[in-house]
């Protein structure tokens, strides 16, 4: 096996006393897709921000295609290509001037630039749109274009955080099915996302980070597994049945966790279902849906980082957990 | 292992080096007049400072004369230094502007060599402040302003006025790197700006202030440079081109410690 493509080890960074990223290490194979995921304020761009040279890290070893990012920051500015969160292309430029002027900066002679970037603008949907002022573009649109850049000359690592967010489904397919591309033709791929659904679909590996730290590491898969082989969701949509359901059942399975507009018990077989059916008609409540289902990484990651633990960090668990929620796009 | 088969090479790739410099300064370059070479900015480029010169010049000029000072002549170098200022903090406002895109995180997470950002930047600012100094100039000539020296005095002005506004586009860019919110570091550096040239030779000769304003107008760095100004315009007395020349250089020195710490540290 050769030295994964990304390493991280031991990363460290604090903003004044406050720890953003506390201790994070994990490892991306060449050629594999590596889904970052975790609430707002985990850490994940922080992680990003210290892998692609921008921030200096604490403590710690980061390394990027063999490159030290401290001892060879340059090594490892050659070897990556990022689209940050927040699309960064020059609004005061068209399309088109953008994607020619980062091939330029990279070396591509003007012609070569000018030949890349009409064949991206095809790619990303935006033929028509090149010539136009990003100023005029929809966010959706300045986030493919965003990418586009990053794409301009290909590299052995792409680094992403949150590629898909604010794009519409049609939009987010396509970001994936770039990112699926990019993958096959043996580009390593670092994600960061929100979207569980994201990196269940597109992700060989996913860490989750909550708080600076570390909780969860394995495939998709795994993750899925650390909730049981299936579960029982019971889907509720009145608020106060559904209360009244979850204090029922967590008086007999203590681990029950609360989704978007459901309650999901692990453990998904005939009994559970009938004892759970059971439990709410003896106690009179309501409910729309009771199924058994295979577990999704929602589950996964309510169970991992417990029920606030997404709204509690950033006081709003209201909009967290939509957003979360909003992602699974069941 | 390091870089895999079919992508860009990615052994140790000096994004160091002089032709790199050149190249990428050139290319940022372009891209910054781009965004502010449009009809309406160069407009305001010229349009403006001239406004501020025939306005300084229809109201004083008379009163000059009766203290027997030429306003014609003794105006010109204040209007362009007053703009190089003003030029200057546009500077930070655009590179403040630039931290907030996350442009400038992503110029910084590609191999672009660091000096051409700020270097970029700078050829910019110079093309726009040799805009707005040329019409200076010539709007002055129209009235009467002349360069005892001809035209090499003429070119040492310009190469002077210049001068002063790079070293101040060092300092600015600092503060803009330093900044996310461009019209908050444009209002901040406006702030002490105007005082600066109100305390200096630049509108008035030290004569002019109180007995207590005139140490601080006689060692003020504006003073310097705007008397350098007059100095190569009338080519007579150059003793103050050397105090000028120290100050830009002290300046350069500590602004560019600020614009490296600060480029450094801009996510
Ligand atoms: N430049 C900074 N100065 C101070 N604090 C910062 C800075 N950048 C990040 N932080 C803090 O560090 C923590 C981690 O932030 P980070 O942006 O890495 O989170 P994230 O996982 O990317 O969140 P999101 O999903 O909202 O993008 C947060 O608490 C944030 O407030
Ligand atoms: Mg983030």
């Amino acid at each position: 096996m050769t030295e994964p493509m990304i390493q991280v080890e031991g990363l460290r960074k604090s903003f004044g006393k406050r720890a953003a990223v506390d201790g994070v290490s994990f490892g991306v194979p060449a050629g594999s897709v590596m889904g970052l995921l975790g609430p707002n304020g985990a850490g994940k761009t922080t992680v990003i921000n210290c892998l692609t040279t921008l921030l200096r890290p604490d403590a710690g070893r980061v390394s990027v295609a063999g490159f030290d990012v401290e001892r060879d920051p340059a090594g490892v500015r050659a070897s990556i290509a990022l689209t940050g969160q927040f699309a960064a292309v020059d609004q005061l430029l068209t399309g088109r001037q953008n994607l020619v002027l980062f091939g330029r900066l990279l070396r591509m002679s003007r012609r070569a630039a000018g030949e890349r970037a009409t064949e991206l603008l095809a790619r990303f949907d935006l033929a028509e749109s090149g010539d136009r002022g990003v100023r005029e573009y929809s966010g959706g649109m300045r986030r493919r274009l965003d990418l586009a850049a990053a794409l301009m000359v290909p590299r052995p690592v792409l680094v992403l955080d949150e590629p898909t967010t604010g794009l519409d489904p049609r939009s987010r397919h396509a970001m994936w099915r770039v990112v699926r591309e990019l993958r096959s033709a043996g580009t390593t791929v670092l994600l960061t996302t929100q979207y569980l659904e994201e990196a269940d679909r597109l992700a060989d590996g996913i860490v989750v980070v909550a708080r600076g730290k570390v909780i969860a590491t394995g495939t998709p898969e795994e993750l899925k597994g650390k909730v049981g082989v299936s579960v029982c969701e019971v889907r509720i949509d009145d608020e106060r049945a559904r209360r009244d359901a979850l204090v029922v059942l967590l008086d007999r399975w203590p681990d029950v966790t609360e989704g978007d507009g459901s309650i999901v018990v692990p453990g998904g077989d005939a009994r559970t279902l009938a004892e759970i059916v059971r439990r709410l008609t003896e106690a009179g409540v309501e409910t729309d849906n009771v199924a058994i289902r295979r577990p999704s990484l929602d589950d996964a990651f309510f169970a991992l980082t417990g029920h606030g633990a997404l709204g509690h960090h950033d006081g709003s668990p209201a909009a967290s957990n939509g957003r979360a929620g909003a992602g699974a796009g069941r | 292992m390091s870089g895999a088969a079919g992508f860009a090479p990615a052994v140790a790739v000096a994004e160091g080096g002089p032709v790199n410099l050149v190249r990428q300064s050139a290319l940022l370059a372009g891209r910054n007049l781009r965004v502010s070479l449009g009809a309406a900015a160069v407009a305001g480029m010229v349009i403006t400072p001239l406004l501020f010169f025939f306005g300084f010049l229809a109201v004083f000029r008379q009163m000059f004369a009766a203290h027997g000072i030429d306003f014609a002549q003794y105006l010109p170098p204040a209007i362009v230094v007053m703009w190089v200022t003003f030029t200057a903090i546009s500077a930070a406002v655009l590179f403040a502007r630039d931290r907030r895109t996350g442009m400038l995180a992503r110029l910084r997470s590609m191999p672009v060599n660091s000096g051409a950002v700020v270097a970029g930047r700078l050829a910019s600012d110079g093309v726009r402040g040799l805009i707005s100094i040329c019409a200076v100039i010539a709007a002055a000539h129209v009235t009467g302003f002349r360069f005892a020296t001809g035209v090499a005095g003429a070119a040492a002005f310009v190469l002077l006025a210049l001068t002063v506004l790079l070293v101040l586009s060092v300092g600015t860019g600092a503060a803009g790197l330093a900044s996310t919110e461009p019209e908050a570091v444009g209002a901040t550096l406006h702030m002490p700006a105007m005082p600066l040239l109100m305390l200096s030779t630049a509108f008035a000769p030290v004569g002019g202030f109180p007995s207590w304003l005139r140490p601080v107008v006689e060692y003020s760095p504006v003073s310097a440079v705007v008397d350098a100004l007059r100095a190569v315009a009338e080519g007579t007395d150059l003793a103050p081109l050397g105090r000028a020349a120290a100050w830009l250089l002290v300046l350069l020195v500590v602004f560019s410690r600020a614009a490296t710490r600060a480029y450094r540290r801009a996510t």
